[in-house]
């Protein structure tokens, strides 16, 4: 394990209380940043294991960001689903307790540490909800036996 | 003379002088007064009034065709005495052309008339064509194309085609609906299909806003939410020739797909180039296919064309020969879009004059963004400016006002108007490449009907890291200001910060530009982002419309504060950059400085006959 990710324990507690505290405010001094933000690198991809310690959150009308925090050896981590991962229908069931695998690549997202999950595996199902390139997809449950993306091309 | 005699002599003078002139045409006179107005909805009812001179008769009322409360409307009173107003009640269906009558009941006396025309919705009826794209409660995808014939009361009857690629790919005949527009060109569309999985129950609700009589930007409204166009058909229409396209779905797996490229019509078979970006991928291009083949089409003109570049299944609605729009109707994929023929021309480098784009992903199909510019190109190479609000894996960022340059090339080894534009890297955050295919100079891409503001070009985005579709059209020096229609689409990624909620809402209405923009319009809001309810009715004004010192042609409006109880302070204050290809036409995106991490692009379109009763309602600010 520490041959894929040195250091990741204290960065994922890192993220998980910077997550915790308000402050996504974007300050004034942002509205002339000209920099490239960070893109999904395939060739930085993580592999942990971990217990699901809690599930996406939902607002009372719907759906919020759609965090997965994983107790992993190392400590807790943040893995960024996406908007379909949850969804009410086609999305992917997680209850805590459970045991899950993710892999993913380290990023920032709002000015914090996260997980940018690309498969899930839980619950006996390995689902891709992004794809090697960092985009979502939609209906997880459709990609749940997929390991390969070799799906598109045919519009 | 005796004076009793020369008395009784101007007395009977006088007595005759009188009575001539009550018993002589020449001395009366009638006119309406108060006249109705040009036109009316079918059961409205209008004062009007008519005023004699020289009798003090009574007028009686009449009307034609018919000159009965079912074919021409009814009067009361009637009659009436000169100056009396009557109350006209129109007929309660849309005959068209009335003319009252008032009629003095003095011997001999003339009449005076008044035209009116009776009809629904400002008239606007016949077929009309639709096509949107959007997100349904579930955040899946979905695209929607259709037509409609509309009748002189609203009512009406067509057909569709839904597909979201995952769960429902369904042709239905629409059975029934209605069509309802207020005088400032606001509206609802109801479509009444036997279909339970579309709409709530098979009916589908939307809502509209016509710029014209012929088109009108159009969302769905009732529990799903898309942005689209509606617009007038000419059938029946025959293809022919050379067309450019675009798209925008989702693919196989669920990854975002935009497609693009040029194909001709040669009989009932098709054959072309494209390009395709998808979130898998990548962009894939100048790939060839041949041998698609055209179906019959129907009376409400729909086709198939199968085998093509929108899809194994592919279906297109005619608005006219110049132009259709498309879907894919593959169960395993899905897009929606539009094909505009190319013409005659053959097409150059030189093709490509002052121009203004949009280019907006779709809520799937990648990272949320939406971006518009100005380019001023120059044999290969252009210059320009641009915005893009761009909500990324990474922070969210966004440009003002960054300029741009690059290359481009229109018709890659030929003269069909096949090409591409690429900026360079690092200037507009992840947009970097379109391919560009460029439709005949006399369609307006953005108002298939309107027979200005046209040429430019269908794009899509070929960039690495960003995918979408969008148009280029050719800029032209005008005001801003005056009566507009307005739409967005507006995608959220879910807080914090709040809005707490992820996915799409769309916004239509209208509004006066001038110093500042003041209007109304709808949101519909499926997965309440903004408000505890999907469809939320909003008015707007004071938001200051301030023009670029700099950059002719690009302006900033700010802020466009409409209701969200889902936000701290209750409300959501957008602020946009607008860049004009017209007074006619202008694109926006929401600018990104909000920190809300939304993002929407859409159009502006000056209105007209409609919207210009729209203006009189419109407080100003």
């Amino acid at each position: 394990m520490k041959r894929l990710y040195p250091g990741l324990g204290a960065l994922v507690l890192l993220a998980f209380f910077s997550l915790a505290t308000p402050g996504y405010a974007q300050t004034a001094s942002a509205t002339t940043k000209p920099t490239v933000p960070l893109r999904y690198d395939v060739s930085k991809e993580v592999t942990l294991n971990g217990t699901v310690v809690s599930v996406p959150e939902k607002s009372s009308h719907g759906q919020a960001q759609p965090f997965l925090v994983l107790q992993t050896k190392s400590g807790l981590i943040n893995g960024r689903l996406t908007f379909f991962a949850h969804n009410e229908k086609g999305g992917i069931a997680i209850t805590p307790g459970q045991q899950a695998k993710v892999t993913g690549v380290i990023m920032t997202f709002q000015s914090k540490q996260v997980l940018e999950v690309r498969t899930l595996e839980i619950g006996g199902h390995t689902y891709q909800i992004r794809t090697t390139r960092g985009f979502p997809l939609e209906h997880p449950e459709r990609n749940a036996a997929s390991t390969t993306e070799s799906k598109g091309g045919q519009l | 003379m005796n004076r009793k005699l020369l008395l009784v002599i101007l007395v009977a003078f006088s007595t005759a002088y009188f009575a001539g002139c009550s018993s002589n045409p020449k001395h009366l006179s009638i006119t309406i007064t108060t006249a109705p107005p040009a036109s009316i909805a079918p059961g409205a009812s209008v004062q009007i009034a008519a005023t004699e001179t020289g009798t003090m008769a009574s007028i009686d009322w009449t009307c034609t065709p018919g000159n009965s409360a079912a074919t021409c409307g009814s009067f009361s009173p009637t009659p009436t005495t000169s100056g009396q107003s009557t109350m006209y009640t129109a007929p309660p269906t849309a005959v068209g052309a009335v003319t009252i009558t008032a009629t003095s009941e003095a011997k001999g006396a003339p009449s005076a008339s008044a035209n009116v025309t009776i009809q629904a919705n400002q008239g606007i009826a016949g077929n009309f064509a639709f096509y949107m794209t959007g997100l349904d409660q579930n955040q899946d995808s979905y695209s929607l194309a259709g037509a409609v014939l509309i009748d002189s009361d609203g009512n009406l009857t067509g057909e569709q085609d839904f597909n979201d690629g995952f769960m429902i790919t369904a042709s239905d005949q629409i059975t029934g609906g209605t069509l309802s527009v207020n005088a400032d060109g606001s509206g609802t569309l109801t479509l009444v299909t036997a279909d339970a999985s579309v709409g709530v129950a098979g009916t589908e609700t939307f809502t509209v806003n016509f710029v014209n009589n012929s088109h009108a930007l159009i969302i769905e409204s009732d529990g799903s939410t898309s942005s689209g166009s509606l617009d007038l058909q000419t059938l029946p229409s025959t293809l022919s020739g050379g067309y450019s396209f675009a798209v925008t779905g989702v693919g196989p797996s669920g990854e975002g797909v935009a497609a693009g490229g040029v194909f001709t019509i040669t009989g009932n078979t098709a054959a072309g180039t494209f390009d395709r970006n998808d979130a898998i991928n990548g962009p894939v291009t100048n790939t060839t296919f041949l041998g698609a083949t055209l179906g019959v089409v129907d009376n409400f003109g729909r086709g198939t064309l199968t085998n093509g570049p929108f899809g194994t299944n592919g279906v297109f609605y005619t608005i006219n020969q110049n132009a259709i729009r498309v879907i894919d109707m593959d169960t395993t994929d899905s897009a929606v879009g539009s094909a505009f023929s190319q013409g005659t021309a053959t097409f150059s480098n030189s093709s490509l004059g002052n121009s203004v784009f949009i280019d907006q992903g779709n809520f799937a199909e990648s990272f949320l963004f939406a971006a518009v510019g100005q380019i001023a190109p120059s044999g290969g190479n252009f210059t320009g400016v641009a915005d893009i609000n761009e909500q990324g894996t990474g922070a969210p960022d966004f440009s003002e006002a960054a300029g741009i340059a690059g290359t481009y090339t229109i018709s890659i080894g030929g003269t069909n108007g096949y090409g591409n534009l690429t900026i360079n890297p690092a200037t507009l955050q992840d947009v970097t490449e379109f391919g560009i295919y460029m439709v005949d100079a006399s369609i307006n891409i953005n108002d298939p009907n309107n027979t200005s503001g046209g040429g430019g070009a269908l794009i899509v985005d070929l960039s690495t890291n960003v995918l979408g579709v969008g148009s280029l059209v050719p800029q032209t020096t005008g005001s801003f200001s005056g009566n507009y229609a307005l739409g967005f689409q507006d995608f959220f990624p879910g807080g914090p910060p709040p809005p707490t909620n992820s996915g799409e809402a769309d916004f239509v209405g209208n509004a006066t530009a001038g110093a500042t923009l003041a209007g109304s319009g709808t949101i519909s809001d499926p997965r309440e982002i903004l408000n505890n309810a999907m469809v939320d009715s909003v008015t707007f004004s004071g938001a200051t419309i301030t023009a670029d010192a700099t950059n002719a042609g690009r302006f900033t409006i700010t802020p466009i504060t409409v209701p969200a109880n889902q936000v701290a302070g209750g409300t959501i204050s957008y602020s946009a950059s607008v860049y004009q290809a017209s007074s006619g036409q202008l694109f926006w995106i929401e600018d990104g400085a909000d920190g809300l991490s939304s993002v929407f692009g859409g159009q502006i379109q000056a209105t007209s006959a409609i919207g210009a009763a729209a203006a009189k309602k419109v407080k100003k600010p």
